[in-house]
């Protein structure tokens, strides 16, 4: 996560694997979550 | 963050928001990716697919502790067998590979955020090691 200007950037982080396992993560710490709905 | 060691296809999403922020709208589609040719090895290459593919397709959300309102996300994609194309094969001919293909990246839910995605347009290939030591042809991307 970023700030600048009054901006927040946010870069969830996503793997797609060949065998079709996919991984979704937040990098921003324990701020931020990502959950499978 | 270091991309050294994935064997995979690296993709993320950007989203930034401030007062002036225009919101993507819901349904968005972010990114399409038909196919992947290139991988992380300059001289090898993946060609064309081998047999039937599997459909994945799973949605997330995002939330956040006072950052903005929770954003969900959508990823869809397929993978299954391609064909691995070498320049300069070993002794043996490089087997198929397990690839993803055509990934796609909607935007389900938004109210506040600026949303992109972009995505490598190489494969990341893993090392892959024989019994004895030396170098393999991976099995998957």
């Amino acid at each position: 996560m970023k700030r600048k200007n009054g901006d927040i950037t946010i870069a969830p982080w996503i793997e797609i694997h060949g065998d079709g396992k996919l991984v979704v993560k937040a990098v921003g710490g324990s701020d931020e979550q990502i959950v499978e709905e | 963050m270091t991309r050294a060691r994935l064997h995979h296809v690296a993709l993320f999403a950007l989203v930034a928001a401030c007062d002036k922020t225009v919101a993507t709208p819901s349904g968005t589609n972010l990114l399409t990716q038909p196919a992947f040719t290139k991988t992380s090895m300059s001289d090898w290459t993946i060609g064309a697919p081998v047999g039937s593919a599997t459909a994945v397709k799973k949605s997330y959300r995002w939330t956040s502790k006072g950052l903005g309102p929770d954003l969900k996300f959508s990823i869809a994609f397929e993978h299954g067998p391609s064909e691995l194309v070498v320049a300069k094969p070993k002794a043996s001919p490089p087997p198929n590979v397990e690839t993803p293909r055509a990934v796609r990246i909607d935007l389900v839910d938004n109210t506040r955020w600026a949303v992109t995605a972009k995505c490598d347009d190489d494969l990341k290939v893993p090392l892959a090691v024989n019994p004895d030591g030396t170098a393999a042809y991976p099995k998957s991307v």
